[in-house]
Parts: C-alpha cells; structure tokens; sequence
C-alpha cells in the first residue's frame, strides 16, 4: 500500500521551513526511522528550493508542489514547478547534472569533486550548485526528472529502504 | 570569556573566545536563501580574530538540526580561506546524527592529512 503526502507550497522562501516540518512530522507517523526522516527532509527542502529559485510562476495559482509517497520498498520525493522556455538553460543544467551525478558509481565521489570545485571558489562567491548532488550523497537518492506538455517540471529522487527497510 | 550571539531567521551563531580557542557555536536550522550573507561577515570575523590571538578557529555543529546546501558552501570556503593565512581549524559535529556524519565525514576525506584542519565526530 502506498501512503501519500501531498502539498502545494507558494514559491516564497518562507515556505521551504514550514515544508521540512510537515513532512517530519509525516514521516515520523509513517514510522520511518530518524536517520531516514532526516534524508528525507533535506531531499524535499533541497527540491523545494531549487523550484521556488528556478520556476517560472506568473500566475497567483501557480505553485510549487510537492508529494512524499510511502512505497513497500521506497520514498518517492516528488516536487513540480512551472517552467517556460526562458527556463531552456536551467534545465540544460538540470540534465548536465543529473548526468554528471549518474556518471559517479558512488555519489560520495560525486560529492567530493563538487565540494572541491566549491572550495576553490572565493569566500563571497554565492554559487553553490551542491543541492542535487548532496540529495544523491547524503539523501542516498536517485534523482530522475522530466517537462511534462504542460510545461511543469517534474523531479523526483526515490529514497530505497535499505533491505527490509527503514520503517522502524 | 566574551560571548556575542547573532541570529538569522531560526540559526544561531554564538561566537565566543575560549581559553584556546576562537568558538563560533551553531544552533538552529539553517534555511535561508543566502546564508553567506549572514555566515560570511561573522566567520571572517571570527577568522580574523583566531589570527590575531593565534589560536584555532572552533565551529560547532552539534546543535544545528538542519542546514540546507547553500549554507556548506561558505563554511568550506572558510576553511580553505583559513588553510590560506595558515591558521587552524576545527569542526566539531555530533556523529551520532547520519545527517551529520555524512555532511562532515565528506569535509574530513577532503582535507584528510592537513594537519590545520581538524574534524571530529563527537
């Protein structure tokens, strides 16, 4: 059976502290453990983020939605936003990333070269762009995405209970 | 000892001079947009001053419960920042959180050897 959170979060930052709580608070009843829900947690907030930085939203209507389903041997973590043709380099960046992460057996190795590019970098330098890699690494993820007709992007990192699980 | 304690949204950094040590200790959550912008000013205060009484520069991150990706990049630019003046840095994270023993475990491969960088599970 599978269990399903699911929200819609106006693309305002305030929004992302209220998320990580819902969904805790979610995974806590599903009764997964602390270690899982705290992967969790950062994969949606992470998600999150990058939508509410990166969609196109022009109408009042438009949000960033965001769903955590329970599966027999998963979490899926599913966030959408809106995105238009002026998003084409986000989401060139978007696959250049995913296929970069892909191209790592272990994400941990991922994880690292990025870290190493970021330090290289001067101290009031803003760009980070550890987000996606950190949800394959620390939220040991695998990222997936695709731009419906709709034109919604739609990410998704799936979250495997390790063997028989991580409900505790 | 002179402690000053700064807070941005729901993170706190409390920055305090110890007998050997510069401390910044963090608590909270970490989730703004910009953090750098909060973090950058009172780390390199922070920085300086460990300089200046040539001791280390202590950050501790057993207290924070969260800290979105954007909030790693200034503290590991910190540390190359402070491998640059030749001063020395420690980190103290709480290895009994997954979280943290995976976020701080990459920082100690990546400077693994330095001897002015010292990470530890506590």
């Amino acid at each position: 059976m599978q269990v399903t959170l699911q929200l819609a979060l106006r693309p305002m930052w305030e929004e992302i502290d209220a998320l990580g709580d819902r969904c805790l608070d979610f995974l806590r009843r599903e009764g997964l453990d602390p270690d899982a829900q705290n992967a969790l947690v950062m994969v949606a907030c992470e998600l999150a983020e990058n939508a509410t930085k990166y969609g196109h939203f022009h109408r009042e209507k438009e949000a960033v939605k965001v769903s955590l389903a329970v599966e027999q041997s998963a979490v899926v973590v599913t966030v959408s936003n809106p995105v238009t043709e002026q998003e084409a380099e986000t989401l060139a960046i978007l696959d250049s990333t995913v296929q970069w992460i892909r191209g790592y057996h272990d994400p941990f190795q991922a994880y690292l070269e990025r870290l190493r590019d970021v330090s290289s970098q001067g101290l009031k330098s803003t760009e980070s762009r550890l987000g996606l890699v950190r949800i394959a690494y620390e939220g040991q993820s695998t990222l997936d995405f695709y731009v419906g007709g709709d034109g919604v992007l739609v990410v998704s990192a799936t979250f495997p209970f390790p063997q028989k699980g991580g409900l505790a | 000892m002179r402690a000053e304690t700064f807070n941005s949204h729901s993170l706190f950094l409390t920055l305090s001079e110890e007998r050997e040590t510069i401390l910044v200790t963090w608590t909270g959550r970490s989730t703004s947009r910009d953090p750098a912008e909060f973090l950058v000013p009172i780390l390199t205060r922070a920085l300086d001053r460990a300089a200046e009484l040539s001791q280390p520069l202590t950050l501790d991150f057993r207290l924070v419960q969260y800290f979105n990706s954007s909030t790693i990049t200034p503290v590991v630019r910190l540390i190359e920042e402070a491998k640059r003046r030749g001063a020395r840095v420690a980190i103290n994270y709480d290895k009994s959180l997954r979280w943290q023993e995976l976020s701080f475990s990459a920082l100690q491969v990546l400077h693994g050897g330095d001897h002015r960088v010292r990470i530890t599970g506590v």
